[in-house]
């Protein structure tokens, strides 16, 4: 049976769309007291169900692990007990084991490492949400048509059997008035079975569309773009009439110091790309200027936190219908915008235009617009295997082929946004892996309180309360911003966790499934945002 | 091999002298005993399931309550079927005689007939559950489709038991009319305690003041004592079933909250040590009392007895049971292991203002549970006149 169960679950296929696009295994790189661990969490497509968690112990290979779910509602009181993980056979320092999710929502993985060198612990955020809807595989369906079809002719047959031979004298024989009764009892014990299979089709139907009722929707939004302004000013209404957490959507929490992260990718090539914050003008309404794009259809993807450290993406597509050709000053430094060559020109023929940029491929890197290069590591490995955790490392050199020293982006060390080439899958990752770092921050000030039953603010006082502080980190130098934005993430403004700020830049990450993929790397160098784009194949 | 049944039967000659002192008594069918005891393993592992979600919150497929469940099909399944498989094999004159002929070349009792059918509706349920589980969640609720499936199972496997005692029961003159009534008081009552956990939704202690209560205990009731009642042809035949589904309810729960049991799925409101019992039994066996004087004394038109039986169950019920429910959430004196109104669900906040308190939403206005308890003996009339018609049957089945 349990072979059967994991069988179904290999058989289904991953319809993942949550804080992420298509891409639901969690990744992280952190720390837990003295130990460095890689973790991956491979999160349950239907909820209520169990999420694998597998963490790589990078500095030893003693220690117990262990693991808790903690939901933003219940907190650190309300979790079920802690449990070991199992070391994984023939890999030296990891473990692995399951965390049973029960409620849709904001959680975390809490994990607890005791060895040699002390104890500590590091909150891994998930979200629970059902995204799969799973259809009865072939084989249980055939099994279960035949065994209801035995069941059927079996129970008409003992009804038969009740009104006829059952009531009938040892040895005697069925009577011209019971053999009347037993035809009659065949034919209204085969309605009313027949009756009783409708109504558990039509209940089984009901219980169906209340799971996709509670499915996880996707939001929607518009977008509109005002030429009139000479602004190329982009509005973004956020669909709220066919919207599960509209009401949510006062609780927005910024990331990075800021509430949206907007990425732009032109179709069919992915060839234009722009990230991009805008502000806030309603619970609803998102507005920033955009950069010179070329016109086309966009793919449109903006990364939003809720309070309770719940993430998602906004997926939607725009259309802008002229080149964009003013140059209009960016109202934030930290926009940026990018646009990507195949790789198999011989070299850039957009030299003057120094947003151009030319594809990294393996063994070759990128040049950037300051003149510097960015190289992916591990060049000589042409492709990955989807479902295994990487640790993709970018270097940048300056022109006389040098180390430089980056600088903070937005408080890290660089962003980095993974892409397949259809656009099914969407991630917007960071060095310390895939989930957001407001969510971990959130849940990890949740962990600390006593309260078993979260009580939600005022939902006005807290958008404007949200609203003030990125206005004041707007307003805030790029340096204080970035010292500021680190150290509330527990970071020195010289290393990120336990690395140094030097020229290189990592990010964990599992690819969920084959097919050829864009990496699109963003850091600063000189005060200036340089982004980078690589084409890998996924096997 | 004591299974081939009808051959140990005795003939009616000697029938008649085995009411003697000193004449030797007709050995009774392994399966009997088989399908008896399995209806109480299905159904105490069903109490232990419940327990087991509501207080660890999680299992496997291989827990131990399922055992229990599974084990109970696969006894009585396996017992039947051999029973059938031996009558079938060499089918003598005498077993062809005694038993029902199925599809032309099976011959098998009625009662192992409908066991059959419970023990593969229970067996079936199993895959669907658990592609259920996949689809839709791992699930915390007793009505689903395949629950429900594996509940028609263990009622199908119930009542075969009660069919299967009833034939020894009606043929009479096996001299072990005792230990027949035992087999069918424990498989009616497992029955019973069934079908009143089915609709535990409907018949909870906070329900009680509410009138949908007493219209669902009156039509789940008066559909089955009035059948026990006649099957056992005792004097005071549904009390004892009455009496030994509470025995059943409050053994399983005096028993179970003695063993440690610890919640582990979040989120946990409330931490608890050990298993939380169910509800406290219903007081069924008081009205049953008046209901077999009833149907002892009455000797007119069966729809007016079946009215009594309705009046008197109502009634009994709303005298005993609406009192007795606020009694029992709200005073101190029933927090104790013997009423257990204490138990908690750890997914519930400890302080919810209405722990000890039935909430006024549950609360019918007097003119509601008026018009409610009329419903009730107006459905309970016609459960009770379906059931002393099916009471009659079942005092007919002879193989």
């Amino acid at each position: 049976m349990k072979r059967t169960a994991i069988l179904l679950l290999l058989l289904v296929c991953m319809k993942g769309s949550r804080a992420h696009v298509g891409s639901p295994d969690v990744a992280m790189e952190g720390v837990a007291g003295p130990y460095h661990l890689l973790v991956s969490i491979r999160p349950p497509d239907v909820i209520p169900g169990t999420a694998r968690v597998t963490v790589y112990l990078q500095n030893g290979t003693n220690a117990t692990i262990t693991t808790q779910p903690v939901y933003y509602l219940s907190g650190r009181l309300g979790a079920p007990p802690a449990e070991v993980l199992q070391s994984v056979a023939g890999s030296p320092g990891a473990y692995t084991g399951i965390v049973w999710l029960m409620e849709h929502g904001s959680s975390s993985v809490l994990l607890h490492v005791k060895g040699g060198k002390g104890e500590g612990e590091l909150v891994v955020p998930i979200v629970a949400i059902s995204t799969a809807e799973k259809k009865l595989p072939a084989a249980t369906g055939i099994s279960l048509v035949i065994l209801g079809s035995f069941l059927f002719i079996l129970m008409v047959t003992l009804i038969g059997a009740s009104v006829g031979e059952g009531i009938t004298r040892e040895g005697e024989t069925l009577s011209h008035r019971r053999r009347r009764s037993r035809r009659m009892a065949f034919v209204l014990a085969a309605l009313f079975t027949s009756l009783v299979v409708y109504g558990g089709n039509a209940w089984w139907s009901g219980w169906a569309r209340k799971y996709r009722h509670f499915m996880f929707q996707p939001m929607h939004a518009n977008f509109r773009i005002d030429h009139a302004s000479g602004a190329n000013a982009l509005t973004m209404t956020i669909d709220t009439v066919n919207n599960q957490r509209r009401a949510s959507l006062s609780y927005l929490v910024p990331d990075h110091g800021k509430i949206m992260h907007l990425f732009l990718m032109r179709l069919p090539g992915l060839d234009v790309f722009a990230h991009v914050h805008p502000d806030r003008e309603d619970t609803a309404h998102f507005k920033v200027d955009l950069p010179p794009m070329p016109a086309g259809k966009y793919l449109a993807f903006a990364d939003i936190v809720y309070s309770s450290g719940f993430t998602e993406t906004i997926r939607d597509t725009l259309k802008i219908a002229a080149d964009i050709t003013s140059v209009v000053e960016s109202h934030d430094a930290d926009d940026a915008y990018a646009y990507a060559l195949p790789n198999n020109l011989m070299d850039n023929p957009y030299r003057n235009d120094n947003n151009a940029i030319v594809c990294g491929k393996p063994g070759k890197g990128v040049r950037m617009k300051d003149g510097s290069e960015m190289v992916m590591e591990g060049g000589s490995q042409k492709s990955f295997e989807s479902g295994m955790l990487y640790t993709l490392r970018f270097a940048v050199y300056d022109s006389s082929s040098r180390p430089v020293k980056l600088e903070p982006y937005m408080g890290m060390q660089g962003h980095a946004v993974i892409v397949k080439d259809d656009g099914s899958t969407y991630i917007h990752i960071h060095p310390v892996g895939t989930y957001s770092v407001a969510a971990q921050a959130n849940l990890e000030r949740r962990i600390g309180q006593p309260e078993k039953e979260y009580n939600y603010n005022d939902r006005v006082r807290f958008r404007d309360s949200v609203d003030q502080l990125i206005r004041t980190l707007k307003g805030m130098p790029a340096q204080e911003r970035d010292s500021l934005l680190m150290r509330q993430m527990g970071m020195s403004p010289d290393a990120m966790g336990d690395m140094k700020m030097d020229n290189s830049v990592t990010f964990p990450y599992t690819f969920p499934q084959p097919g050829l993929y864009r990496i699109w790397v963003q850091v600063k160098r000189n005060g200036q945002v340089l982004t980078a784009a690589f084409d890998r194949e996924v096997k | 091999m004591s299974i081939g049944l009808t051959t140990s039967l005795p003939s009616p000659a000697a029938r008649a002298s085995d009411a003697r002192p000193g004449v030797l008594k007709a050995y009774l069918p392994l399966y009997i005993y088989a399908v008896s005891l399995a209806s109480l393993l299905t159904v105490t592992g069903i109490l232990w399931d419940i327990s087991w979600h509501r207080s660890i919150g999680r299992d496997k497929f291989l827990s131990p309550p399922h055992i229990l469940i599974y084990l109970g099909a696969i006894f009585a399944g396996l017992f039947s079927g051999i029973q059938v498989v031996w009558n079938s094999i060499r089918p003598t004159e005498t077993i062809k005689a005694s038993t029902v002929r199925v599809w032309g070349i099976f011959y098998s009792s009625l009662g192992a007939l409908f066991c059959i059918w419970g023990a593969i509706a229970m067996l079936t349920s199993a895959p669907f559950d658990d592609w259920w589980h996949n689809a839709y969640g791992l699930d915390v609720t007793i009505l689903s489709p395949p629950h429900t499936l594996l509940g028609l199972g263990m009622l199908f496997l119930q009542f075969g038991a009660c069919v299967g005692v009833s034939r020894y029961l009606n043929t009479g003159g096996t001299g072990r009319e005792g230990i027949l009534r035992v087999l069918f008081i424990v498989s009616a009552a497992s029955l019973l305690t069934m079908i009143y956990t089915l609709g535990t939704e409907f018949l909870h202690t906070r329900g009680m003041r509410g009138g949908r209560f007493y219209v669902v205990a009156a039509a789940t009731t008066l559909l089955f004592l009035p059948v026990f009642g006649r099957a056992l042809r005792m004097k005071w035949g549904m009390t004892t079933v009455a009496l030994s589904y509470f025995f059943i309810i409050a053994l399983s729960n005096w028993i179970l909250q003695l063993f440690p049991a610890e919640p582990k799925l979040g989120p946990i409101l409330t931490h608890t040590t050990h298993f939380q019992p169910a509800n406290f039994p219903m007081l069924v066996f008081i009205p049953a009392l008046l209901m077999d004087w009833i149907a002892r004394s009455w000797k007119g038109n069966e729809w007016i007895k079946a009215l009594l039986l309705s009046v008197c169950f109502v009634l009994g019920m709303l005298i005993i049971e609406y009192p007795l429910s606020g009694w029992l959430i709200e005073s101190p004196y029933a927090r104790n292991w013997f009423f257990g109104s204490d138990t908690w669900y750890f997914g519930d906040p400890p302080d919810w203002p209405y722990r000890y308190k039935i909430h006024p939403f549950l609360i019918s206005p007097p003119g509601v549970l008026a018009l409610n308890i009329l419903i009730a003996i107006i459905i309970g009339t016609l459960a009770a006149r379906v059931s002393l018609r099916w009471g009659q049957w079942i005092q007919l089945v002879k193989r």
